[in-house]
């Protein structure tokens, strides 16, 4: 893996240890550090989490969701959630804010909720992604995209206007096959936009414009090269080709 | 700063052995390592301490003996 993919695992876990953090590792290596640290703190807690999330059954669900809210915060209801059933961590979910799911989901392993996140009505999962826009928190929205269904991922898709929004995030997202599928999936004229806004923003979006695009297949590559060439930016086109 | 050596940043990631990159790992990423771990103990507790507070005392010795069993 390159140098943008080591900047796109620095963010990562300087996102978990809670300050910006500089290594001399590449990409697979802080990845590793990054798994292992996020594995190691949960089953630090997990004995405890498990009795809470035992205890939480005896109180009313509405206390529950109001006392996970107001006090426990969000890291400790993230790792609480993949220890609850279900149907019982999906209704305390529902009874939260928007804005408390949205630092829940920045805290939670996708991959231990992935039922529960696949259950919230869409609707739902756009205003709390609208929640993190507002946080700048790319990397979580980018951990969700394999865990909500097509059908939500393309409302959440829809109801983000600016196309560097949409490019941001996929900088973030783990899955290659994913990743291929998202940018196959944006509308032309999104991508001819996402391009041209690319040329005059931050050069650091150029660099997220060039993490997706070496992940993406040779076919995928030249076609977005191909719109960088129409809109008029060669450079843009020849750095996408790599 | 606290010095957290090789050995004892694999023991607080859980590793078996000790992989190359692992001596890579500045100085100062191995202290804030090892005080999130204790950092996020020290929020559990108070947490649980917390919410108790939010409890119905009618409730409350019965949570308390699941969760300290």
């Amino acid at each position: 893996m390159s140098q943008l993919a080591q900047r796109a695992e620095l963010v990562k876990l300087s996102h978990l240890i809670g300050r910006d953090v500089v290594l001399d590792l590449d990409a697979n290596e802080l990845r590793t550090l990054r798994t292992t640290l996020s594995a190691r703190l949960f089953d630090d807690a997990r004995p405890v989490l498990q009795r809470v999330a035992t205890g939480s059954r005896l109180l009313p669900t509405g206390l529950v969701a109001k006392v996970g809210e107001a006090v426990f915060g969000a890291t400790l209801c993230a790792q609480i959630a993949g220890l609850l059933p279900t149907n019982y961590a999906l209704d305390l979910a529902l009874r939260m804010s928007d804005p408390f799911l949205a630092k829940v989901s920045a805290a939670i392993d996708p991959r231990s909720a992935g039922e529960v996140v696949l259950r919230i009505p869409a609707n739902r999962i756009v205003a709390v992604a609208h929640e993190m826009l507002e946080r700048d928190d790319y990397v979580t929205l980018a951990r969700f995209v394999d865990f909500i269904t097509d059908e939500t991922l393309a409302a959440v898709i829809a109801s983000i206007p600016d196309e560097l929004d949409l490019l941001r995030i996929g900088a973030y997202v783990e899955s290659a096959a994913k990743l291929q599928e998202l940018v196959g999936g944006l509308a032309i004229e999104r991508t001819r936009r996402m391009l041209a806004a690319v040329t005059t923003a931050h050069p650091d979006r150029r660099l997220e414009l060039l993490t997706i695009s070496e992940q993406l297949d040779v076919a995928a590559r030249d076609r977005l090269a191909d719109l960088a060439t129409e809109i008029g930016v060669p450079d843009l086109a020849n750095a996408i080709r790599g | 700063m606290l010095v957290v050596t090789d050995d004892e940043l694999a023991a607080a990631l859980g590793l078996d052995g000790k992989p190359a990159w692992l001596a890579r790992v500045p100085a100062d990423v191995r202290t804030e390592i090892a005080a999130l771990r204790e950092r996020r103990r020290t929020e559990l507790r108070q947490a649980i301490d917390g919410a108790m507070e939010h409890v119905p005392r009618l409730l409350r010795s019965a949570l308390k003996r699941v969760l300290f069993p």
